[in-house]
């Protein structure tokens, strides 16, 4: 490699996924690809979310109930696993992103400051 | 983390521990639906449907890997991980029996004999002893300082038992317990019995109860032996009444005094002493004729050296209240499990450090054949790592196997060891093994938590290696490198370590069995001051009501002793009161005229024998100076003594032992002349027995408490045992009625107490025999696997015009080499190891030069052949097949 400053990044910032994810699916109930897709979308291709963190991402999530899943059909009618947030998830999500806030925010004043 | 979210993560994670495959198939199906609208999307931004397929496809990335990582969330998937690694080793290994059970036999092998020690030094150091809360029971005893400083202790005398039964405040109770042999007759025959006299407290001190019957009432036990009752070993129970629980109140007949049946311990029971017969008694501070066990259970909190502060404290008042108290006398207490083990066993110690190096040798034997196995599975590993399975999956998968392998090995060991340890117990040393009824060395949890534990090191130990050797392989395989496993300088520096790492742990081996044998050797061809070959004892004890302590005694034995000379085929008779091989023991306090009575001298102790004039005669001792006793030394003449040569040295260093003083350091005891010195006999088997002797005759001392029990010394003229009828005939002809018992050669007493040395050096060798053949198998395997690798090398050079010679030198010298290396480690490690052990075990003696020199050259010529079958086989190759060969 040559370059002399780093490409863009399009990787997450480490352990914001499970943030993200919180986020989309407390808009609406979605399936994975969805996920990734809105992730995409809202950061207008900033990010890109890789299917194999997707996924662990959900079953960890799960696993902490702060999502739930069932099967539905999807738009183009085809069966899909459907992820919802419950209600500590949403606890989580706003206690996660007051925290991300209150720390940017201090990351910004430092390196203002300098 | 609160306790709502653990269950929540405990509940998700035991469903999809037991809907295992219901998460598999969804996962599946979602990663399906996760392609389908991908390809969709792509599709729709006008993509073909091939591309749009290949495009998503690129975009989901390895899917096993993906799988795998949401597997790994939580620990149910981590076991069923572990659970596949687990079958799919299994199906490989019953796939390839070749390797898998020459692996499992010597994994079996090795901890198995671990598992056996083990279980030996459990049941004597770990096992609670079977009373209840062993800890707080301390044992106490009488000591005294000799000249040299170093403490010798002894069972207590009454005034003292008296003294700390009355003033121990430490202890919540404490129990006296005294021993002596009586005959008990009745029945078919008389038979000799341990009996244990037996004083309040042992209730509440030992809190072992009959299973049969009841214990003592307090009345009983207040009441002494006049209360006629006694408490009978389980042993004797089966033995004289069938175990029927109506002989509950049979009376006993021992000597003169009949007792009833109360109850009886429980079996294996038979503490102290090897007791059968358990009968109540009261301590009379007076009393002068027996010494006692004392035992104390400690009011709870209160630590064995706060005890012993107390015991100090005790001490001062027992010597104030009695002023002929030797200065250098103390009250000592012990724990019971430090009175019953020897914890500087040797034994034990050497024989555990052993099937240690055992197991670490099989161990890399085991990593040796993974190493060669993993060359022939390069491939697999190859297209396991090309198809995704990240480094550390592979290595887990490898090290399951080995682990795997292991436990199988484990659980076979540990049928071995089961087997291996009804002939290994007699190395339990007796007094726990026989007295409490911890004989067997059993299979309990700690012992199996022992097997798990080290069958899964052993698998991890045998694994690592190799594990690490074949992933980083495959990986630079799949990177584009073009080593694999077992080719390549990594490798062979990975099997030339092994050479020499098994090469040195068995000369460790065969040098530490080396060291047993010559230990076993030396006690066996010791001096024992005396000869033991035609020489027969027999052991009787004058009952006290036909011939109390006296006169009669002196006459009943002069008697026999004259009626046994008689008969034909008998050289000479003599008579002790300890067989110096027998294991019993009684020792004096004795006191040198002339020196100052505050000298601590006046408590030194020696060994005790009350002997008929013809004894060291009979037994060969050598008579060094002076005079032996006769008939005429007794209780009208005035004492004498005859020293032993090492007590004579001592208290007489530079004078004429001849004619000087000598008496028990008791008050008003009589002097005693010395008229002889005769030669030491080797009779210590504890440390701390003294080395010194005195003999008094029998005639002379016939009233005092040691004239109990008598061993005649028999000598014949060819095989002893022979004349034991006649023996008992003849004894018969002066008292039909008198007991006797324990007719044995003598040199069959020499190599019993040698029983538990000789077996210990018999294990040592097996242990190192196995070893070799390990060693000699580890270094077989890895030139002949060198061989096949150089396959083509090899034909090269002959087709050159290599000479065979050439060849074979070739093979030979890379084994040796290694061989030699090993060994120089192998035997500094031995001399170090040595040091250590000498510097804190007596019993360990220094290292001559000679055994590891056979040792080396034992090893060496196992090497050699080792490597010389396959160097041969090299030699034999036909050069054109050879460059052929793929």
């Amino acid at each position: 490699m040559k370059a002399d400053t780093p490409p863009p990044t399009r990787a997450l910032v480490q352990g914001t996924l499970d943030m993200l994810v919180l986020r989309v699916l407390a808009l609406q109930p979605m399936h994975g690809y969805g996920v990734t897709q809105r992730i995409e979308q809202v950061s207008q291709g900033t990010f890109e979310v890789q299917p194999g963190s997707l996924f662990p991402a959900f079953r960890r999530l799960e696993r902490e109930g702060l999502v739930k899943s069932d099967w539905r059909a999807t738009e183009n009618n085809r069966r899909a696993k459907y992820y919802r947030i419950t209600d500590s998830g949403k606890r989580r999500l706003k206690a996660e992103t007051e925290d991300w806030e209150r720390q940017t925010l201090a990351i910004r004043r430092i390196l203002a400051g300098t | 983390m609160s306790v709502t979210t653990v269950l929540q993560k405990l509940r998700s994670d035991l469903g999809a521990f037991f809907r295992w495959q219901r998460h598999e198939n969804d996962l599946d199906e979602e990663l399906r639906a996760y392609l389908e609208s991908s390809i969709a999307a792509h599709v729709k931004r006008g993509a073909s449907p091939d591309e749009a397929e290949r495009a998503a496809r690129i975009g989901l990335g390895s899917v096993a890997a993906l799988k795998e990582d949401v597997r790994a969330v939580g620990w149910s998937g981590h076991v069923h991980m572990l659970w596949q690694d687990l079958r799919f080793g299994l199906r490989l290994l019953r796939r390839s029996p070749g390797f898998a059970v020459p692996v499992i036999l010597t994994l079996a092998l090795g901890i198995g004999g671990n598992t056996a020690i083990f279980s030996l030094v459990n049941t004597v150091f770990f096992r609670p002893l079977p009373l209840s809360d062993p800890d707080r029971v301390l044992r106490l005893l009488d000591s005294a300082r000799g000249p040299d400083g170093h403490r010798r202790t002894f069972g207590m005398h009454s005034q003292n038992v008296d003294a700390v039964q009355r003033d121990g405040r430490v202890f919540e109770s404490i129990v006296s317990l005294s021993g002596q042999n009586l005959t008990l007759t009745g029945g078919d025959a008389p038979e000799r019995v341990q009996v244990v006299y037996r004083s309040a407290g042992w209730l509440p001190t030992l809190a072992v109860r009959p299973v049969v019957g009841r214990d003592f009432s307090p009345d009983e036990e207040r009441e002494g032996i006049d209360s006629g009752v006694a408490i009978v070993s389980y042993a004797l129970w089966q033995r004289r009444y069938g175990g029927d629980s109506s002989s509950l109140g049979t009376t006993i007949q021992l000597e003169d005094r009949s007792f009833a049946i109360v109850g009886v311990f429980p079996p294996g029971f038979s503490f102290p002493y090897e007791a059968e017969v358990w009968i109540p008694f009261a301590v009379d501070a007076s009393d002068r004729a027996r010494d006692f066990a004392v035992f104390g259970r400690l009011r709870k909190g209160v630590t064995p050296q706060q005890a012993q502060q107390d015991l100090d404290r005790l001490t001062a008042e027992i010597k104030e209240q009695y002023p002929e108290t030797a200065p250098g006398y103390a009250v000592t207490s012990i724990t019971l499990r430090d009175n019953l083990v020897d914890h500087q066993d040797a034994t034990m110690l050497t024989l555990l450090c052993s099937v240690g190096f055992l197991l670490l040798l099989a161990s890399i034997n085991v990593a040796n054949l993974v190493v060669a196995r993993s060359v022939s599975r390069a491939r697999e590993f190859t297209i396991r790592a090309a198809l995704g399975a990240n480094r550390w999956r592979q290595f887990r998968q490898m090290l399951t196997e080995t682990v795997l392998l292991a436990l199988i090995g484990g659980a076979a060991g540990l049928l071995l060891a089961e087997w291996l340890t009804t002939f290994l117990a007699t190395l339990i040393p007796s007094s726990i093994g026989e007295q409490l009824g911890m004989a067997n060395a059993g299979m309990d949890r700690r012992v199996l938590a022992f097997t798990v534990v080290v069958s899964v090191l052993t698998g991890i130990v045998a694994g690592i290696v190799p594990a690490f050797a074949s992933t980083n392989a495959a990986q630079s395989l799949k990177d584009g490198g073009r080593s694999s496993v077992g080719d390549g300088p990594a490798s062979h520096r990975l099997l030339n370590a092994f050479i020499v790492a098994q090469t040195a742990l068995a000369v460790v081996l065969l040098v530490g069995a080396g060291l047993m044998l010559q230990n076993f050797q030396r006690l066996q061809h010791r001096a024992l001051g005396f000869d033991p070959r035609a020489l027969l004892t027999v052991e009787f004890t004058p009952a006290a009501a036909n011939y109390p302590p006296g006169t009669r005694r002196a006459q009943l034995l002069h008697r026999v002793i004259d009626e046994i000379e008689r008969l034909p085929g008998i050289s000479s008779v003599g008579a002790t009161t300890v067989n110096p091989l027998g294991g019993g023991d009684w020792s004096a306090p004795v006191e040198i005229d002339g020196h100052p009575p505050a000298s601590a001298t006046d408590a030194y102790t020696v060994n005790h024998r009350l002997v008929s004039p013809a004894l060291l005669q009979s037994m060969r001792i050598p008579m060094i100076r002076g005079r032996q006793f006769t008939w005429e030394d007794d209780e009208r003449r005035p004492g004498v003594a005859i020293v032993s040569s090492d007590m004579a040295r001592r208290y007489w260093p530079d004078q004429d032992p001849l004619g000087k003083r000598i008496r028990i350091a008791r008050p008003n005891s009589p002097w005693l002349t010395v008229v002889g010195v005769a030669g030491n006999v080797s009779d210590a088997r504890d440390p701390g027995d003294p080395p010194e002797t005195w003999y008094l005759p029998y005639a002379q001392q016939a009233s005092a408490a040691a004239a109990q029990t008598v061993h005649l010394m028999i000598r014949a003229d060819a095989d002893p045992l022979a004349l034991a009828a006649d023996i008992k005939r003849a004894i018969g002809r002066i008292d039909p009625a008198l007991a006797i018992y324990g007719v044995s050669p003598m040199d069959t007493f020499f190599s019993l107490t040698l029983k538990r040395e000789r077996l210990g050096a018999a294990a040592m060798g097996a242990f190192a025999a196995f070893g070799l053949l390990l060693a000699a198998m580890g270094v077989y395997a890895v030139i002949a696997f060198a061989v096949l690798q150089r396959t083509q090398e090899i034909g090269l050079r002959m087709a050159l015009g290599a000479e065979r010679r050439t060849i074979v030198g070739m093979v030979l010298t890379r084994g040796l080499r290694l061989g030699l290396i090993g060994l120089a480690i192998g035997a500094a490690g031995a001399v170090g190891l040595n040091r250590v052990l000498v510097g804190f075990l007596a019993e360990i003696t220094p290292l001559e030069p000679a055994i590891i020199l056979v040792a080396a050259a034992v090893l060496l010529a196992c090497i050699f052949m080792a490597c010389y079958v396959p160097a041969r086989r090299a030699a034999r190759l036909d050069p054109l097949a050879a460059l052929r060969s793929e």
